[in-house]
Formats: structure tokens, C-alpha cells, sequence
């Protein structure tokens, strides 16, 4: 007997370094210090039963990731919260605990913020407007069979972007969940490979997971 | 908090490999105001992040040091070459992971020696904090390099970088020297007025208060105390490990380590006295801790720390007085909150079937014994006092069990080893695997698989064995050569040790002083991280030596003379030199000792006990 839940959570800070299984770990050691009744799988060696909507990229900071999680036991959304949260490092911020609205294989977009820093910020609108207006991107992506050239300019879906005195913010939407995956690092790569230097430094978030229809995944 | 180089370090940060091990910031981490502390401290581990955090002792004084309301101890690991390369390019100085503070800013830098492949890390660590790597270079009190572990008890060869070494064990001896560094500190003592003083500390060992001379043959002659340093440095102990510090949480890395669990110590030195084993001789007297304490102290961890693994730590787990009724106490909370138990070091000659029920209700992978020779002959040269007849007991017991898998652990090179005594290893795998197959009732379904792990002799001081030559490179590859010759069955696989490296261990193991400058240019020629094999650069080595005019066959293959005045003879590990001769003269009649509980074999280290008095005997 169990229940499903769906947790969303930011990972921020020096929290990038850490690898999509040093986030599994940590997790499993945050749930055991939390007292929370968690649910362990069945079986030959138990352990506490995690998924994780979509593995975050090293070096990628993120507003919206997704863990599911089981208790054997059903707790007020509020207290799971506050349980949690006691047990997370900095940089881990529990955004709310749910059941589960959606699965996994609904997922088909993420949303991003690229933040590009520059001492030439006009210099660089510019070269980022003539970026996008390219006829098509053309970057190297490592796949299972090997190294692909392929085209990424329909997939990238500008939101919105920004001008500040020495940063440029671009929020865009990347093919995301079972079927295809477009790494936000694929698009500053090509950029950068145009206008070499120009960016002195980069921050990138993940801020959205949405489904197939566009809904915000729950 | 330097956010300046904070910033510079996150620049480069993802263009290395495992960037988690350089940002710091786990759980459980101590951050203090540095105003509101009058001492700044950064212990260094002279090898990567992921071993270091692994290390128990290291743990054991970040807690112990850092329960001082007056000091603040942070934590620096020596960066992988991807990192040291950045470091190095982008003028990053190497820091400490809590606050981003560069190493010259501290006032100690305390090192732990681990093993001797680490010493060029210790130098090179220095040298990425921009502190002088001379100890001479060094003018004033702040920059203190001090460093202690198992290593120190022939620090010999690190005498020119380090300006003081800490004998034996760290927690109440930290505490006193930290006293006295914050008096000197804030009464204006000059480096050198503080260094005589902490001389006269139990355990503080200064070097640059000794001279050595050397007779015509290299050896040396004398070893010479001047201002009135102690002619012998005895090395400081815990009396009481009930009441000695424990950490009750652990530091939680966010990346994986080597040893990711918790840590339960159940005592300290070892009642055996297997003679090619040195923590067997250094961490005597055995002291054992209370069962109710080392279970208490788990639960702790466990709580605090989320950790779901203990393992009980000690030199010999089953030698502990009251292991079953410690594993049943355990038992009683681990398995209900999903917790393995790991049990290492266990020994051959008292697995029990009692023993083997607990094991088996924690852990389902092999068993690994360690018979190290493969003749009675040779074990009853080394003490080992393990029988065959206790071996294949042992095996059967552990096959009726269900376990399909055996590891054994052996040493080449040994005092007195014939091929005879080489081929002797597989015969007794040969032996253990009839066993296997005569046992009417042995565990059906898996095949069974023995794997025989041979690591090289290296000899060590504060052992019977520290006169000893080390085989040549040349004896060991045709011992091992032997040895591969002589396995017949594929079950029985064979792994062993890279020769050079164990040449290298020998050499600093028992060098002196005049290693300082070979250590110096071969980390100077590039040498770091050599216990890293893809690191490990011999031929930079055999440089060094060729160009100072030294060779390593002097301190590694040399038989020294029972009257030799080592590089050692004036630390007191409180095993007495007439004890190690003793013990070596039996060892070449191929007589036996017992151990401590059987009979006192007066080794002498009761004397570190207050009052004199052995808690064994």
C-alpha cells in the first residue's frame, strides 16, 4: 500500500555541480533524515522508490524539477512540505507537494532562461536577433549511434527576451520528455560558436516543464 | 567568504570533471564567523576529495577541532590534474571549501599522511596555496605546516616542507598544540620560539630541533637533539576511547565517495601482532570501546546523516570482545529503518557459524579472508597464526551458508619466501575449491568463484620486518609470474599490485632525511598523485634519484644490521626496539606469538597507558 507524490522542487546555487545521481542520493538520504513514511520497494535489496520527471544537466540551475516519491501513509500536503524542506541542502526549495496530475510521457516541452552576460550588451541583442534570424542552426549532437549534425532551429520557441545594462535574458521553450530532448547548452553552443567571446558569462535555469497541450506538468 | 574567487572558480568549474569535489557547501559542513575566531585551521588531505572524505580520522578532528569555540577547521583536498590545470591557468589559488579561503590566509595547515605515494601531493598542494614548500622559506607563525597519521612515524623524508609532526593520535594532542599556537599567536612568539615550546608536548615531534650525521657507508650515524629538544619523541594517545571525541554527525558529500556510510570505530590497535603489519605495532595498545557507546554513536550518524550503511570499523572486527552481542544491539534498529551493516576485517581462525547467521542477515555479497602467505611456514613466519585446516573450515562454513564467492588476500615478497611458498597460494585456492566440490550439500545453481588478491611485501618501520630488504622488482615479477603459472582452473582468478608503486612505497616508508630533495625535484619534474596509477611516473622518479646520486635500492632492497641506527630511532611508538628483535628472531626460527589475550608478549606499549597498566592483559 502506498500513495503517490509528485514534489516540485528548485535546485540552485552551487547545487549545479551535483550530477543528476548525486541528486538520487541525496534525495534518498533527505526522505530517510525527513521521518517521513516513505515507501520502500519490494524484494531482494529495499529501497525507497524515486523517479525524476527530467535529469537535469550539470551546470544547469532549475526552478521546476520534478520528483515522485510513495508513503505508505496519507499526510497533509503542508506537513510533507515542511518535512521535506527541514531535510534539503541550500539551494533546494520545495515549491509543492501534490498526487500526481500527469505522467511522465505527457511531458513535451521545458522552458529555459538563458542569462548572457556582456560588456557589449547592445552589441550582443544584435548578434542574437541575427542568430535566431538564421535560416537554419546546425549543431553536433551526441546520440547512442554516435555524433549527428542536425538542425535545431524549429525547435527552439523564443518566449521572450530582455535587455538589462549588462545582461542579456532569453526565455525559450526546447523539445523536451520520452521522444526528443534539446539540451538549452546545444543553442548557447551555437551561439557562441558565431560570436566567439562576446559572452563573457552564462547562468541557465530550467523554469518550466509543460505537456504535449502546453499545461504546466502537475 | 571570498566571493571573488568564488566567482573566478565557478568560471571554470564546468569544464572539469566531478566539479561537486571543488564547491563545497555539504551537509553538516561547519561555518563560523571568522572574526569570532582567534585561530584559522584547514586540514588537508593530501589526495582527492572522494578519498579523503572517506577517511575516518579525517572526520574524527574536523569534529574534535572544530567543537573549539576559538577555531574554525575547514577541509582542502588535493584537485585532480583537469582542476590543478584551470588552477593554474586562471591564477586560482587552492582554497578551502568552506569559505573559499586561498591556504595562505590560514594560520595551521595540518595534513594527514596516509600513505607515503601522497607525499609529492603535500607539496604540491602547498605550492597551489602559494606558501612556500621549505619549511625554512617560512619565516613567521602563521602558515604553520604541521601534519600527522600513520606516515608520521618515519616522517623523515618530509622533514624539509612540514615544521612540526604530531605522534599518534590526534584529538586531545590538537587541542593542547591549538592552546599553545593561540598564546603564541597572541602574545607575539616568533615561529621559532613556538616550535620549542610545543617540543615539549607529548607527541610534538620538531625536526628542525635534530641533527643527523651519517657514517662513510650512507647509514647514519647519529641523530642529535639540540635545544633542548627530547632526545625521544613518545607518541601521544587516547587513554579512554569512551570518553574521547566522536563526531555525532558526519559531513554527507553530495557526490559519491569511496566509503559512503557510516563509520562505527569499535576500537583502536590490534591484539594480533602479524609481523609484516604495521598499524598492528603503531596503534597499540588495544582499547576497545564500550558496546553501549559504539552503538549509541551509530544510531547518531544514522539519524543525522541519512545514511543507510554502517560499517564497524577496527583493525581485526572479529577480534572485538563483544561483537555478537554488539551486532544483535545493532541489528535491533538497523533493520527496521533499512540499514546495511558492513563487517570488514573479519579474520579466519574465529568465523563462527554464530558470526556467519548475523553476517548473512546483512550482506549478501562474497567473503574476503586475508590467510597473506600460502604455506604453514610462511604464515608461521609472518604470525599470521591462521591454520589450512582453519582456512578450508572457514570456507566451508562460508559455503554452507550460501556464499558461492570467496576473495583471499596474500602478500609477495615476504622474509624468507621460496617459489615453494609462491606456489603455495594456489594450492590452497586449489584446495578451497575441492572443498567446494566434495560438499555434498554445497549451494547449487551459481558457480563458484575464488579470487586470490596478491599485493608485494613492503617492509615498515615499527615492525620485526623494518630490517628487512624488500624484494627487487625483478623477484616480484618472477613470483608473479610463478604464481600465474601455477593456477589451473578458471575459477580461481588472480589480481595483483603495480610492482613500481610498492617499490616507491618501500623507499620513503624507510627513507631519512636526505630523501627531502629527491621528493622535492621529482615533484618538481611533474611527480603528483602517484598512487594514481594513470599518474604514476617512475621514470621521473628514477630521475630524481640518478641526479641527487642516490639510489633507491639503498633504502627499498638493503638489509640493515639489527644495530643500524634507523631513521625512526628516536620516536617512541611505545613498541619497544628489544620487542621487534625478539619478535624478528622468531620469525626466522618459524616460531610463532601468541596473541595479547593468550599471553603478554611485552611489547611495551602499556607504557602509554597511564599508570602503566594494559586494558588487555
Amino acid at each position: 500500500m502506498f500513495i503517490d507524490y509528485r514534489v516540485c522542487y528548485t535546485k540552485t546555487g552551487r547545487l549545479k555541480y551535483i550530477s543528476h545521481l548525486d541528486v538520487n542520493r541525496l534525495m534518498q538520504r533527505a526522505l530517510k533524515r525527513s521521518g517521513l513514511p516513505v515507501w520502500y520497494s519490494e524484494g531482494f535489496n529495499p529501497h525507497i522508490y524515486l523517479t525524476f520527471a527530467l535529469p537535469l544537466a550539470l551546470g544547469l540551475e532549475s526552478h521546476y524539477e520534478i520528483m515522485d516519491f510513495r508513503l505508505t501513509a496519507e499526510l497533509p500536503e503542508k506537513e510533507i512540505i515542511r518535512r521535506l524542506q527541514s531535510s534539503l541542502p541550500d539551494g533546494m526549495t520545495v515549491l509543492s507537494v501534490s498526487k500526481p496530475l500527469y505522467k511522465a510521457q505527457d511531458i513535451g516541452r521545458a522552458g529555459f532562461r538563458l542569462e548572457l552576460y556582456s560588456e557589449r550588451p547592445e552589441e550582443l541583442a544584435q548578434a542574437w536577433s541575427r542568430f535566431l534570424e538564421q535560416k537554419e542552426i546546425l549543431v553536433e549532437k551526441k546520440t547512442k549511434k554516435g555524433v549527428r549534425t542536425i538542425d535545431i532551429k524549429p525547435d527552439i520557441h523564443i518566449k521572450c527576451v530582455k535587455q538589462a545594462e549588462d545582461v542579456l535574458t532569453v526565455d525559450l521553450l526546447l523539445p523536451a520528455g520520452i521522444e526528443k530532448n534539446i539540451s538549452p547548452f546545444l543553442v548557447l553552443e551555437a551561439f557562441e560558436r558565431e560570436q566567439p567571446s562576446l559572452v563573457e558569462d552564462t547562468k541557465l535555469f530550467k523554469i518550466d516543464v509543460l505537456t504535449k497541450e502546453g499545461e504546466h506538468f502537475r | 567568504m571570498s566571493e571573488p574567487l568564488r566567482r573566478k572558480v565557478e568560471q571554470v568549474l564546468l569544464k572539469v570533471q566531478k566539479p561537486a569535489r571543488y564547491v563545497g557547501g555539504e551537509l553538516h559542513q561547519v561555518v563560523k564567523n571568522p572574526d569570532e575566531v582567534s585561530v584559522r585551521f584547514v586540514f588537508c588531505f593530501p589526495d582527492v576529495y572522494e578519498v579523503g572524505m572517506s577517511h575516518l580520522g579525517m572526520k574524527i578532528l574536523y569534529s574534535s577541532l572544530n567543537a573549539n569555540k576559538e577555531l574554525w577547521c575547514e577541509r582542502c583536498f588535493m584537485p585532480w590534474t583537469d582542476f590543478k590545470q584551470q588552477m593554474e591557468q586562471h591564477e586560482i589559488p587552492l582554497y578551502s571549501l568552506e569559505s573559499f579561503t586561498p591556504l595562505s590566509e590560514f594560520d595551521v595547515i595540518g595534513f594527514t599522511l596516509q600513505y607515503e605515494l601522497s607525499y609529492t601531493n603535500l607539496l604540491a598542494m602547498l605550492s597551489l596555496g602559494n606558501i612556500p614548500v621549505l619549511a625554512a622559506d617560512r619565516k613567521g607563525l602563521n602558515n604553520l605546516v604541521i601534519a600527522g597519521g600513520p606516515c608520521a612515524c618515519n616522517p623523515e623524508p618530509l622533514c624539509d616542507f612540514v615544521d612540526l609532526f604530531c605522534l599518534g593520535e590526534g584529538e586531545k594532542q590538537l587541542d593542547d598544540l591549538m592552546a599553545l599556537y593561540r598564546k603564541a599567536k597572541s602574545s607575539g612568539w616568533t615561529k621559532e620560539a613556538f616550535l620549542k615550546k610545543a617540543s615539549e608536548q607529548e607527541g610534538v615531534y620538531v625536526p628542525s630541533l635534530y641533527d643527523v650525521t651519517y657514517k662513510e657507508n650512507g647509514t647514519i650515524a647519529a641523530i642529535l637533539p639540540k635545544e633542548g629538544a627530547p632526545t625521544v619523541v613518545r607518541k601521544k594517545i587516547e587513554q579512554d576511547l569512551n570518553q574521547s571525541h566522536y563526531p555525532d554527525t558526519f559531513l554527507v558529500p553530495y557526490m559519491e565517495i569511496v566509503h559512503d556510510r557510516v563509520m562505527a570505530e569499535l576500537m583502536r590497535g590490534c591484539i594480533r601482532g602479524c609481523r609484516f603489519c604495521q598499524a598492528g605495532f603503531i596503534y597499540r595498545p588495544l582499547r576497545e570501546k564500550d558496546a553501549g557507546v559504539v552503538c549509541r554513536q551509530a544510531k547518531s550518524l544514522c539519524d543525522s546523516t541519512g545514511y543507510e550503511e554502517i560499517s564497524l570499523s577496527s583493525l581485526s572486527t572479529s577480534d572485538y570482545s563483544g561483537l555478537e552481542p554488539l551486532l544483535d544491539e545493532l541489528l535491533s534498529f538497523t533493520e527496521g529503518e533499512h540499514i546495511n551493516l558492513s563487517l570488514p576485517s573479519l579474520r579466519i581462525d574465529n568465523f563462527s557459524e554464530e558470526l556467519l547467521e548475523r553476517v548473512k542477515r546483512v550482506r549478501k555479497s562474497g567473503l574476503t579472508f586475508a590467510p597473506e602467505a600460502g604455506t604453514q611456514r610462511l604464515r608461521d613466519v609472518i604470525n599470521k597464526n591462521v591454520t589450512e585446516e582453519e582456512v578450508l573450515n572457514t570456507c566451508r562454513i562460508a559455503f554452507e551458508g550460501g556464499y558461492t564467492s570467496v576473495k583471499l588476500y596474500f602478500m609477495l615478497g615476504l622474509p624468507t619466501e621460496t617459489m615453494e611458498d609462491v606456489a603455495g597460494i594456489i594450492e590452497l585456492a586449489h584446495r578451497i575449491l575441492d572443498l567446494y566440490y566434495g560438499m555434498p550439500n554445497r549451494p547449487k545453481g551459481k558457480g563458484v568463484s575464488i579470487s586470490v588478491s596478491v599485493s608485494t611485501f613492503v617492509p615498515k618501520p615499527f615492525t620485526p620486518f623494518q630490517w628487512e630488504a624488500q624484494d627487487t622488482m625483478e623477484l616480484i615479477k618472477a613470483k608473479q609470474k610463478h604464481l600465474i603459472e601455477t593456477v589451473h582452473s578458471k575459477k580461481i582468478s588472480c589480481s595483483w599490485h603495480n610492482v613500481k608503486t610498492s617499490v616507491l612505497e618501500g623507499v620513503l616508508a624507510r627513507g631519512d632525511r636526505r630523501l627531502g630533495k629527491v621528493i622535492y625535484d621529482a615533484w618538481k619534474k611533474g611527480c603528483i598523485l602517484d598512487s594514481w596509477d594513470e599518474c604514476f611516473r617512475f621514470d621521473l622518479w628514477e630521475e630524481a634519484f640518478a641526479e641527487n646520486g642516490m639510489t633507491m635500492e639503498f633504502y627499498a632492497s638493503r638489509k640493515r644490521s639489527l644495530d643500524e641506527v634507523l631513521p625512526w630511532s628516536h620516536l617512541d611508538f611505545g613498541i619497544s626496539e628489544a620487542f621487534l628483535k625478539r619478535e624478528h628472531q622468531k620469525a626466522y626460527k618459524g616460531l610463532t606469538t601468541p596473541h595479547c589475550r593468550e599471553q603478554c608478549s611485552g611489547c611495551g606499549a602499556n607504557r602509554l597507558m597511564e599508570g602503566g597498566r594494559c586494558s588487555v592483559y
